[in-house]
């Protein structure tokens, strides 16, 4: 794990220091080179900014501990006081620390996320990742966790397995792995990452749902205002519904949904058409499913409404979008899942 | 020992439904000698007292290190384990359902009898599979588990009349197969 740092506002707080106490301490530091008390920019601190001309601090744990030390010599304190404080104030930082991690990586490996039954559920696959364990370990304490009424990982409703996709483990499943994974682990740093993971995933996993929640809306009102932008007229045939004589229209992306995430709520990137020619394009396509991108629908235009002016239109989007890749499903983020969040179905369904 | 009277209606019993006369004689001998002794009456196992409301409640928080409901439902491990369960914390029925998942097996609900009980457990409150087959985890083996779970299928398989029940069977047949897979 990267250097931890303290900010001098903290390190005060936690010495039950002022300000002016702290600025003091580093001007005797620095006031002698050759006496036994320094601190070294880089390795003690970084600065983190400038109040009045003075250096505002950031301390690395040497650098607190050195400030530690000083005090406990002035004051003649009780062995260790300042020092205790430190070394808790540096296992609470690494812990938050470590907490930033682990969510990061479940934030990055969570795309399998399903919904089953009113579970959430994640891939074996993902569980690896998020415990940064290996496949045949996540497998032996799934076996371990089998061994205690406590800890038994009851099918589909903390497990469930599917012939073409293998084993998902719900959220209740992966606190019962947590669990075992935390008792069985020796090493320290593993045995609290483990124990973070527990923490943090539900959380972390409700956070990510609300974002694709606010995703979702956000593709709506752009669809809305791609529509106010023609006046819901259909960009392709012209046609405009009138009150007796409603057509319905659909906003239409032009970079298909699932392939181009990153454009789904990109008014840029849909068109204001007709159902009609809506659903002709994607039989065209072979299926609503199939991937698309604007030069289909330009090919589209060209092939069946050869007299339509939106191909300026169409070229003047391409301008704007520039060239897109698209993703594989191998590359799909879990923020850009669809809402709501696909269900499951168990081979008992 | 048997009178006349007695041997002339076993004969007819025996004669019409195709029974062992000697089995008839035996079970007249028995009511004979036996009609005027009381039943044995049951030992008087201690009542277990049930926890109150407050006391489940204490129980739960405590087992999350909770002061309060409101601050329960913010606990990761409760918010984790529960996780697509819509468990209402307003009733002792809530308390109950959680005490019995996380805590462990009520006062009183150990060795329980009655509709869903499986060898002193009702499986449909605790998922306690080993529990339910009457094993040791520690020391049981798969075979075990199938012995177990055969057994329990002559009782509970829904074919079987008088004691089959879908419910039961399908819950552990759920259990069977949550210590039977391979992960």
């Amino acid at each position: 794990m990267s250097e931890i740092y303290i900010t001098s506002k903290k390190l005060c707080e936690t010495l039950g220091i002022n300000g002016e106490e702290l600025l003091a301490i580093e001007q005797f530091f620095a006031s002698d080179p050759d006496d036994e008390w320094d601190l070294k920019a880089g390795s003690d601190y970084r600065v983190a900014g400038y109040i009045g001309g003075q250096e505002l601090r950031d301390y690395t744990s040497s650098g607190a501990f050195a400030i530690a030390d000083y005090l406990q010599f002035k004051k003649q304190a009780e062995n260790g006081w300042f020092r205790n404080l430190i070394q808790a104030l540096i296992t609470a930082i690494k812990g938050n620390v470590r907490k930033v991690f682990v969510k990061q990586q479940i934030l990055n490996n969570c795309s399998s996320l399903v919904l089953n039954s009113n579970r959430y559920f994640l891939s074996t696959a993902d569980a690896v990742a998020i415990f940064r364990t290996r496949s045949d370990y996540l497998r032996k304490m799934a076996v371990e966790a089998q061994k205690d009424d406590k800890t038994t990982l009851i099918k589909d409703e903390d497990y469930i397995d599917l012939p073409d996709k293998g084993i998902y483990y719900s959220l209740p499943g992966l606190m019962k792995l947590g669990q075992v994974f935390a008792a069985n682990i020796t090493r320290r740093n593993r045995k609290d990452w483990c124990g973070d993971v527990t923490d943090v995933i539900t959380p972390c996993v409700n956070d990510i749902l609300n974002q694709i929640k606010v995703r979702n809306l956000k593709i709506n009102t752009a669809i809305q205002q791609a529509k106010n932008r023609e006046k819901k007229r259909c960009q392709v045939t012209g046609k405009k519904g009138t009150p007796a004589e409603p057509i319905q229209m659909a906003g239409h992306h032009l970079y298909s949904r699932a392939e181009y995430p990153h454009l789904v709520d990109s008014v840029d990137n849909i068109i204001c058409i007709t159902c009609e020619v809506h659903d002709h394009f994607h039989r065209s396509m072979g299926g609503a499913t199939v991937a698309c991108t604007l030069d289909d629908f330009e090919a589209f235009v060209v092939r069946y409404y050869p007299e339509s002016n939106v191909l300026i239109w169409l070229q003047q989007q391409r301008l704007k979008l520039g060239d897109q890749k698209a993703i594989t499903p191998k590359e799909r983020h879990v923020l850009h899942l669809p809402w709501p969040i696909p269900k499951l179905l168990s081979p008992g369904n | 020992m048997l009178n006349e009277l007695i041997n002339t209606e076993i004969f007819r019993i025996s004669s019409a439904y195709g029974l062992e006369p000697r089995t008839l004689e035996q079970f007249a001998e028995f009511v004979i000698a036996n009609h005027r002794k009381k039943a044995p009456t049951k030992s008087k196992t201690p009542k277990v007292k049930k926890l109150t409301s407050t006391q489940i409640k204490a129980a739960v928080l405590s087992h999350f290190n909770a002061v309060d409901a409101k601050a329960l439902k913010k606990t990761p491990a409760f918010v984790m384990g529960t996780n697509g369960q819509n468990i209402k914390l307003t009733g002792k029925e809530g308390w109950e359902s959680l005490y019995r998942q996380f805590v462990g097996i009520l006062p009183g609900e150990d060795g329980e009898v009655g509709y869903g009980c499986v060898n002193g457990i009702n499986i449909f409150n605790y998922s306690m599979p080993w529990r339910a087959f009457g094993l040791d985890p520690k020391v049981a083996t798969t075979k075990d588990v199938k012995t177990a779970y055969r057994n329990l299928s002559k009782i509970y398989h829904p074919d079987v009349p008088g004691t089959g029940d879908a419910k039961v069977f399908e819950r552990l047949t759920v259990f069977y197969k949550s210590l039977t897979e391979v992960f």
